[in-house]
């Protein structure tokens, strides 16, 4: 291989941040080949960002003890002031609203020639270009501030692509975006490397990208573990120990087991193309968690000030002990209906009743004790000293009898008790998430809403805060999901509430729900090729395990095609 | 300033930032102390002008100055009343000339915000040697400024929904403190992940502040000279021929 032909060669880096007796990465060595759609995947803290970071040369930038050296087609990043590197590789970061600095997306798309010091002339055809092949005319004087965040981070990758850059460093793209945002996206990237630029994207959602991967290199604890081709990668022992493998490939491993399957597939949209499902006729089984009303809104609307639409007309009945779950695209209404619940705005019409009380003017402290609110970002709520002050805060200001032995409780039923005296940025992002939750449940709540919990969490995470959540249930506590994330709803909801356009347009269990592709096209929702293998469960109602979904799945596979 | 913007199309809106900036730095000193009371109702004269090609109604801005436009009136004469010598008609008249003398400043101040957008601020100063960290820097406070308080929102809505009482009185006096911390690390700490990752954002973009970055075209058309001319023509006769 000519070395012309290697867009990205990392060699023997290792990275120590300043102040950091820990070395984040170690000895990592990766090839990059020109044109193509490499995955960096690993768990939540496993170095990823940094990888990236350094990549696109911010070593000096970040201080800290940097070791070995990065090639960008053949040549030493440490020859190249880091505006320079910005010609040959770009970097997207995660959170989209941050990206933009400039007031108008025309602006923002120009800044990276202009502080390049081009002439004007050049800066303003590269954005117009940019504008016309990746948005679309309209674009160019409108307001960051009111784009969505999928059109906000169309116009960060505009601005990076403005630099025309070889190699695009995509960090974590796509945990700011909903479902249909993020195909849009990922279809963006796919063009762009058919025309020969180099993505490196680095996610912990294989299932989302695995089927535009050319290669995938795992990394954990600092270390390269595994690097190959997508589909060897995706069939790893380390794979699965480390961050689990992807639903798909649970069900195509269980399927070659059986015999029902010849040749591996990569995702969803693979795998149906090779089996047929036989449509389960069998009994039904209903959802039997209807146990009377625990919060009721009724016909419910709220305009910001200023117009903007929060909700309309709004009836909606959540059952003791169910775990119901809200969806839609973003701006759909979701978390201004969690904000009427929790007091923080007040309905311009309709009321909201808790228990048959009639909670529409109480206060939000008074019902803090009875409907909690579990943010999307920890530390937006994280701030104590030691995770016990932490958790002892909502019963101290609610003035419970003995706030310390109830935040001890709780900190034990979640398995935090051990770091009661650590301090909570010690702990690691499930960890923080997972004291978020306790510092909610200590105030013993009925209600609990969680906004956006999977948020920034690896899969493996992600299914120790689901046990948590069904523990939970199955204690009586009544759920409230906000979430984008659409396959987990499956495995973890009762009843799903699909918003839009500020309006709850269907309440249904969500089997039932995914099986209706037109009414997800109505409803902005994407129909995950996923949705295409619930007919094998039949009548059934009940969100089960995904162990007992593949079983399901695997014996009404009829024919291999 | 964002609120006071009304987006139109007309001429004023069109004219370049500067043209607009020092024209109200040249009718400043003129309304406030250069022009003799006489003459204070000529100044009035090109702000209804100016006003009507802005296209902006001049009930806008009675609504967005009645408040400090009474407060003056009443203030201004109070002190009149107090500190000036001589009849009480006369301090009446004083204190009437000099409310009219803020009440245009004011009038003046908000028509520059009514047909500037927020936007052209920043901008502007990119288009003149003025450093371009310092024109940056102001455009990163616009953009910003609504994140971190969407942020802090955010922060003070957590903290309720654990049962924070917010609001101060007698009783909740002694756990100020804790409340206090429990709003200030959030917010501290967002708003410095914020400005980390903007700043990842601007060096990514190969911005340098103390590096040369293209200098924005300013162009000034025919509309701008005029008003230019005007604003001028109008500070010398008055400073001069008075």
């Amino acid at each position: 291989m000519k070395i012309m032909d290697i867009a990205l060669e990392l060699k023997e880096i290792s990275y120590r941040y300043p102040d950091n007796e820990k070395y984040v990465l170690k000895d990592i060595n990766l090839k990059i080949s020109r044109g193509l759609f490499y995955i960096l995947t690993g768990p939540t803290g496993s170095g990823k960002t940094t990888l990236l970071m350094l990549a696109r040369g911010f070593y000096k930038e970040y201080g800290g003890d940097f070791n070995g050296d990065i090639h960008v087609f053949g040549q030493s990043i440490k020859n190249f002031d880091i505006g320079e590197l910005g010609s040959k590789i770009g970097i997207i970061f995660q959170n989209p609203a941050t990206q933009l600095h400039q007031l108008r997306v025309i602006d923002e798309i120009m800044s990276s020639p202009i502080y390049q010091g081009f002439p004007w002339n050049e800066c303003k055809a590269r954005a117009e270009t940019i504008i016309n092949e990746l948005l679309d005319k309209n674009f160019y004087y409108r307001v960051p501030g009111e784009l969505s965040s999928g059109e906000q981070q169309k116009v960060a990758l505009a601005a990076c692509l403005a630099m025309e850059c070889e190699i695009l460093l995509l960090d974590e793209p796509f945990s700011f975006l909903d479902a249909k945002s993020t195909k849009e996206i990922l279809n963006i990237l796919l063009k762009l490397k058919r025309e020969g630029k180099t993505i490196v994207l680095s996610t912990h959602n294989l299932e989302e990208v695995s089927g535009y991967a050319d290669r995938i290199a795992l990394i954990n604890s600092g270390k390269l573990i595994s690097e190959g081709p997508t589909e060897e990668i995706l069939y790893s022992n380390e794979l699965k120990e480390i961050l689990t493998s992807p639903l798909s490939i649970k069900v195509a491993k269980a399927l070659i087991r059986k015999r029902k399957l010849k040749k591996r597939v990569v995702n969803w949209q693979n795998l149906l193309k090779k089996i047929k499902i036989k449509s389960k006729i069998g009994e039904m089984i209903e959802n039997n968690t209807k146990q009377g009303s625990i919060l009721k809104f009724d016909n419910i609307s709220y305009t910001y000030p200023g117009g903007t639409r929060g909700v309309k007309n709004i009836s909606l009945d959540i059952y003791k002990g169910e775990i119901l779950g809200i969806v839609g695209i973003n701006a759909s209404g979701k978390t201004t209906l969690a904000k009427l619940a929790l007091g923080f705005l007040k309905p311009n019409k309709g009321r909201i009743y808790l228990l048959d009380e009639d909670i529409t003017k109480l206060d939000v402290s008074e019902r803090a004790k009875k409907i909690g609110y579990v943010t999307q970002d920890p530390t937006e709520m994280l701030f104590g000293d030691t995770v016990l002050e932490e958790c002892a805060f909502g019963p101290k200001c609610l003035r419970l009898e003995n706030p310390e032995q109830l935040a001890k409780e709780t900190l034990n039923k979640l398995g935090l008790l051990r770091y009661k005296e650590e301090h909570p940025d010690s702990l690691s992002g499930g960890e923080k998430r997972l004291l978020t939750i306790a510092d909610i449940l200590v105030n013993r709540p009925q209600i609990l809403i969680l906004d956006e919990p999977e948020f920034g969490l690896d899969p493996k995470i992600w299914r120790s805060i689901v046990y948590i959540i069904k523990k939970l249930k199955k204690e009586g506590k009544t759920i409230i999901l906000i979430t984008h994330n659409l396959e987990s709803t499956i495995f973890l909801c009762d009843r799903i509430a699909v918003m839009n356009k500020g309006r709850i347009l269907k309440v249904e269990d969500p089997i039932r729900l995914y099986k209706d592709p037109e009414f997800l096209q109505k409803s902005n929702l994407p129909s995950l090729p996923l949705f295409k293998s619930l007919k094998a469960l039949g009548k059934n109602r009940k969100p089960l395990s995904e162990e007992k979904f593949i079983d399901f799945l695997t014996a009404s596979v009829e024919e291999i095609k | 300033m964002k609120n006071f913007y009304i987006e139109k199309t007309s001429i004023i809106h069109n004219l370049n930032f500067w043209t607009k900036f020092i024209c109200l730095l040249l009718l400043m000193p003129v309304s406030a102390f250069l022009a003799p009371p006489k003459l204070l109702l000529v100044i009035v004269f090109p702000f209804i002008v100016l006003s009507l090609i802005s296209k902006i109604e001049l009930k806008k801005f009675w609504n967005a100055t009645k408040l400090y436009n009474v407060s003056i009136v009443i203030g201004m004469t109070l002190l009149a009343l107090i500190f000036s010598h001589g009849t009480l008609l006369n301090r009446l008249i004083e204190g009437l000339v000099l409310s009219i003398r803020f009440i245009i400043l004011i009038c003046f101040g908000v028509l520059f915000a009514m047909i500037t957008n927020p936007i052209e601020i920043p901008t502007g100063m990119l288009k003149v040697k003025i450093p371009h960290k310092y024109g940056i820097t102001v455009m990163i406070a616009f953009r910003m400024l609504p994140l971190i308080s969407q942020k802090i929102k955010n922060i003070i809505d957590a903290q309720r929904a654990r049962g924070a009482k917010l609001k101060l009185n007698i009783r909740t006096l002694p756990e100020l403190i804790p409340r206090f911390i429990s709003l200030m690390v959030p917010i501290l700490h967002s708003t410095l992940n914020i400005s980390v990752e903007i700043s990842d954002t601007l060096i990514s973009r190969g911005y340098n502040p103390d590096g040369r970055i293209t200098i924005i075209p300013s162009k000034f058309k025919t509309g701008d000279y005029a008003l230019f001319l005007f604003s001028g023509a109008l500070l010398v006769w008055i400073s001069i021929g008075f």
